[in-house]
């Protein structure tokens, strides 16, 4: 899922200042309680709550929690369970999936959750423009035989449809929007999911209630969430320490120490599926020589980076895709520091003495801006002298997707379990992304992408998995830098557990005493 | 007086047209795509194409200004594309919230500026007018983005008077809220209003109509309330009248610092996210605001002072 | 006063009718001016740091060290060192190079412009004045930091940007002051005079309305110096401005707002400080010449 650095070094200026401030009040023994109200705290408000048209973190997480979808990641963000759908089979010639739904599942207007809702649900992402339809352009035709069964015929022999499934675009919505259109509805949304929309105060607050006729029965313990909006974070902060809210989303980095050194607050770092990336542009010399790759990926170094920008939160990555999935290469180590191992690779190379080049920091965010100097400072050390080029994010995306840069950071994170999304997201030259934007074109990668999602042998997959990380490892067209986790600070909360996809789970959340 | 007042909105009809149409050119120019902005990393070029050809941005640049303009008369500032709304009901939400603290500091620079000033004035060789003359040089040298992180420090976190930045729910927390932030904004403006006023009421009391009054035997307060001050109150009033813009612009970049759901950080949002209806229709209003000010304290300055004529 | 004029008013603000309040310094500090000499000297300072910066700086200014982080005040590091190990001070005195430079370089531009238009517009009048006064409103009109930072994602970062985007704005001031005393010259005798004798125009505007009308300028010039450097800085901390990691004060200032609460105030103190002194020297220095040059009298 998208997740921006947040642009506004002016909204962290208040944000980090105050949290000396905040002293810890007491919470008592933490014993769970049935019902109330949590309330959790986000820097950024949802901007639209129907499921085929957001793309950012908080329209998504509250969306998640207003609709089902077919199946849901588990919590280690490995595998998909049931969910809507109560079993899943692919047909014997592969083509097609046919998916069966729980019966006692109703949308909060009411009516039960039948084939048609799903069909018109898919159809909805299938449209060209849905940012997220390029997940379901596998899909050629929806057949609904009864009221409980969807069949998906696909292009090809598709393994990830089932964790495609799970994704919030595809949610499902009643057919028709219920005869609203798109617009209407979005304003009162109807879903099928633990919580049912209550009100939404733009620039302020969104209200969930508990939706009483859940299908899941006993859940959701609570009686409602308020999604606040606080974009500062320090503000965040104080209102968490006075019980005022009770999670606060994304503290930041530098905060971190002072807030565990709080009594009654708790920080957790779930595993996420960010990685962190320093991508160059083969298209462009001297980066077309992979041994001025292999000469910068050696001379940057990672862990002083980690420690001084992350403050150590997270672990240097070495495959391209994350830990957090069952296709990750343990056996690819971290590219390590060596400065004279960096200057044979560029001795080796069509550039022995060093060039001058420019890497694009988006503005705003200092902690790039950090980033960005820690490597031209190493990079000086083996003759690259590196120019520094601040874009504001919309024109750095714009840059990136044209390929119109040298060198580059960005970040990344799957949005369904299956490895298939981001395998072909930065691993291929036509998934979307030029190979996360280096413009990198191997033909070996598109086959083992292919593959692996039309296998449905898990060792086969993971042994195409395997190999499309070391090709990415072997040539460097970009260097992934750090696998991040996510960072939630919170009070009288127990069985908050996001998972690695995001997901927050909230029927499960309980407050305590 | 109404002819003045037909031929003020007539000359000041180019003036809008000119903000707007650098507004439109100014976005559409800059680099940066508001499609791919608003459908993430990962979409398609497909979607896309298809989002722009949607909002008509695979139009001609004419021809899309065009068409913004016949939109314009007709009154329709257009649909946020970020916000997923008309702009008109976001600008009912976010409007108010910044007039209120552009008005709040208005008063603030009044009432801290008043009383330097005209100490300054009274008593220009002493220690006090020296005092006033440093603070003036500091804060004019200072940029509001450091002294609003200064106010936070001090007086939101040191001794948490004040909160530290959001916008609370309730209406005296919202009041509350707001002070820091206004008295950020004012700071900014202080500087040029106390030389502004200090200048007026020296001249005031230089004058043949002070002398005459002292002359008489007049005791100093009632020269002081009555006719110096009500002298620098024209001045004070035609300055904030100019100041308006750069209060105005000073929202922008404080309610950023402290988190003020205003029409500053929403124009931020828009410029960022490249929505460009939005960033179109907040400049606008922004323009239409300080034109409706300069008109204002036109009318005012007329009021105060009987020797201007509208002519 | 004339209808028209947001531009009227502005001229009164600047100008007020009669001029001896204009300094502003007590008596004693006035008879030797010693405010010229005062902010003479502290802008001399902070130049000659930025001239002579490689030979006052003890550690390079750009070089990262991420092991001597976040050091405190001592003999070796005189202001501490920022959070990725460099020597603030070393910084302060470079940023003095860039943010100087570009401050009193950005306003060539806009005094020149706006006391050619200034002068033409006042002495003319007429349609040219009319064109020349909406568009200044335009620029009024349109909130300042969004036309700047537009300007720089047009552009994109760095010196140039903000050297352009400064002078689309602000020379406007300049047109307003200079109109208003152009339109007070227009109707001397001397002008009559010197039209009659069959001077020609360029040579009456060159020859008398800019030395009379200049003087006022260069003393606003100071404190559009003093804008110029908020605005470079304020740039810089929206990240929008001097690219890193070249030192410049208001990035310096924007990277050290998340150690405050850490209570690592050098980072910020020491740069806004920097920002600080050169304006009171602007301001002093512009107070000491608004007398020297007897614009006072």
């Amino acid at each position: 899922m998208k997740r921006l650095k947040t642009l506004c070094g002016a909204v962290a200026l208040a944000s980090t200042v105050a949290l000396t401030a905040c002293g810890g009040s007491g919470t008592g023994s933490g014993v769970a309680q049935s019902g109330g109200d949590l309330v959790m705290a986000r820097a950024d408000e949802a901007t639209s709550l129907l499921p085929s048209v957001p793309t950012d973190n908080a329209s998504i997480w509250v969306i998640e929690e207003i609709y089902d979808t077919l199946t849901v990641p588990d919590q280690s963000g490995k595998s998909v369970q049931p969910s809507l759908a109560t079993s899943w089979t692919q047909s014997p010639d592969k083509l097609s999936w046919t998916f069966h739904l729980r019966k006692d599942a109703k949308f909060t207007n009411g009516k039960a959750v039948t084939s048609a809702d799903v069909k018109f649900s898919i159809e909805q992402n299938q449209k060209s423009d849905a940012p997220f339809s390029f997940i379901d352009t596998v899909i050629t035709k929806i057949d609904t035989p009864d009221a409980a069964t969807v069949v998906f015929h696909t292009k090809k022999p598709w393994s990830p449809l089932p964790a495609d499934m799970a994704l919030y675009a595809n949610s499902i919505v009643p057919a028709d929007y219920g005869g609203k259109s798109a617009t209407e509805f979005a304003k009162h949304p109807v879903g099928s999911g633990p919580f049912k929309f209550a009100s939404w105060s733009k620039g302020s607050s969104l209200k969930i209630v508990k939706n009483a006729k859940y299908w899941r029965k006993g859940l959701p313990h609570l009686d409602s969430v308020t999604f606040t909006t606080v974009p500062d974070s320090n503000t965040r902060a104080t209102q968490l320490a006075s019980n005022q809210i009770q999670i606060n989303e994304y503290p930041s980095n530098s905060s971190i120490k002072t807030l565990k050194a709080q009594p009654n607050l708790t920080v957790n770092m779930f595993p996420s599926s960010e990685i962190d990336y320093l991508s160059m542009n083969v298209r462009r010399a001297p980066f077309d020589d992979v041994n001025v790759r292999k000469a910068i990926s050696l001379a940057i170094d990672k862990k002083a980076i980690l420690q001084a920008v992350y403050y150590g939160h997270g672990t240097l990555a070495g495959g391209f895709l994350s830990p957090t999935t069952w296709a990750h290469n343990a056996s690819i180590k971290p590219v390590p520091h060596d400065v004279a191992a960096a200057k044979a690779a560029l001795a080796k190379s069509s550039h022995p003495h060093g060039f001058t080049t420019t890497i694009m920091v988006g503005s705003g965010s200092q902690d790039s801006s950090s980033e960005a100097q820690l490597v031209q400072g190493d990079l000086a050390k083996i003759g690259i002298k590196v120019k520094i080029k601040t874009l504001d994010p919309s024109a750095e995306s714009t840059a990136k997707h044209a390929g119109n840069y040298d060198m580059a950071f960005g970040l990344y994170t799957t949005d369904i379990v299956d490895p298939d999304e981001i395998a072909r997201f930065a691993g291929t030259y036509d998934g979307g992304s030029n190979t996360l934007y280096s413009g990198y074109k191997n033909s070996k990668m598109d086959a083992l992408a292919a593959t692996a999602s039309s296998s449905s042998q898990q060792s086969e997959r993971k042994a195409a998995y395997d190999k499309m990380q070391q090709i990415i490892a072997d040539n460097v067209p970009y260097i992934p830098l750090f696998y991040v986790p996510g960072i939630y600070s919170y009070g009288k909360v127990k069985g908050f557990h996001p998972a690695a996809t995001g997901n927050y789970f909230l029927e499960k959340v309980q407050l305590t005493k | 007086m109404l002819r003045w007042f037909a031929r003020r909105l007539l000359l000041a009809i180019p003036v809008v047209w000119g903000v707007v149409t650098i507004s439109f050119f100014m976005m559409h120019l800059a680099p940066g795509d508001p499609a791919r902005t608003a459908l993430g990393e990962k979409a398609s070029n497909a979607s896309v194409a298809a989002l722009r050809h949607q909002w008509g941005l695979d139009q001609s640049m004419p021809l899309q200004y065009l068409n913004y303009l016949k939109q314009l008369v007709h009154g329709d500032l257009g649909t946020s594309v970020y916000y997923h709304a008309p702009i008109t009901s976001l600008m009912a939400q976010r409007l108010p919230v910044t007039i209120i603290l552009v008005v709040l500091s208005a008063i603030l620079t009044m009432l801290i500026s008043v009383p330097l000033a005209s100490r300054s004035a009274t008593h220009p060789n002493g220690i006090a007018a020296v005092a006033v003359r440093l603070f003036n040089a500091v804060v004019q040298g200072a940029p509001t983005f450091f002294i609003g992180a200064m106010l936070i420090l001090f007086l939101g976190v040191r001794i948490a008077i004040f909160p530290a930045g959001g916008y609370p729910a309730d209406i005296g927390g919202r009041a509350w809220a707001l002070v820091l932030p206004a008295l950020t904004i004012a700071l900014g403006t202080v500087p040029i209003m106390v030389r502004g006023l200090r200048a007026a009421m020296i001249e005031s009391y230089g004058s043949e109509y002070v002398a005459f009054a002292r002359s008489k035997g007049l005791p100093e307060r009632p020269i002081r309330y009555g006719y110096v001050l009500r002298n620098a109150g024209i001045s004070g009033v035609s300055i904030l009248g100019i100041q308006v813009g750069a209060l105005a612009s000073g929202a922008l970049v404080i309610e950023q610092v402290f988190a003020i759901p205003g029409m500053g950080s929403m124009l931020m949002t828009g410029i960022l996210n490249r929505d460009y209806a939005l960033v179109q229709a907040c400049t606008l209003v922004f323009g239409l605001l300080v034109v409706v000010v300069y008109l204002g304290t036109d009318l005012a300055y007329a009021r105060l002072d009987p020797r201007a004529r509208l002519s | 006063m004339t209808a028209t004029d947001a531009a009227a008013i502005a001229r009164t603000a600047i100008t007020p009718p009669s001029r001896k309040s204009r300094v502003w310094a007590p008596a004693w500090m006035r008879r030797h001016n010693l405010q010229l000499w005062i902010g003479a000297g502290m802008l001399g300072l902070m130049v000659l740091a930025a001239i002579f910066a490689p030979l006052i700086a003890p550690h390079d200014p750009t070089t990262p060290d991420a092991a001597h982080a976040l050091l405190p005040v001592s003999a070796d590091h005189l202001f501490g060192t920022d959070n990725l190990g460099r020597d603030i001070f070393s910084r302060v005195v470079y940023g003095a190079r860039s943010d100087l430079t570009i401050a009193i370089v950005a306003v060539v531009a806009p005094f020149v412009i706006g006391l050619a238009f200034g002068i033409v517009s006042g002495y003319f009048g007429g349609w040219f004045d009319s064109i020349m006064m909406r568009l200044a409103d335009i620029v009024t009109a349109f909130p300042f930091f969004i036309l700047v930072i537009a300007l720089v994602f047009l552009m994109g970062n760095g010196a140039l940007s903000i050297f352009i985007a400064i002078t689309c704005v602000s020379w406007v001031a300049y047109a307003r002051l200079v109109r208003g005393e152009a339109m007070v010259l227009r109707n001397k005798e001397f002008v009559a005079a010197c039209q009659a004798s069959g001077i020609s125009t360029i040579g009456i505007l060159v020859r008398h309305f800019v030395p009379n009308v200049v003087s006022q300028a260069i003393v606003y010039a100071m404190s559009d110096i003093v804008m110029n450097v908020g605005v470079i800085v304020t740039l810089s901390y929206l990240g929008l401005g001097i690219t890193p990691p070249t030192p410049d004060w208001g990035s310096m200032m924007a990277g050290g707002q998340q150690f405050l609460a850490g209570g690592f105030y050098g980072m910020t103190l020491f740069p806004a400080g920097a920002v600080i002194w050169t304006s009171l020297a602007l301001s002093f220095l512009g107070d000491g010449l608004t007398h020297q040059l007897r614009i006072d009298r």
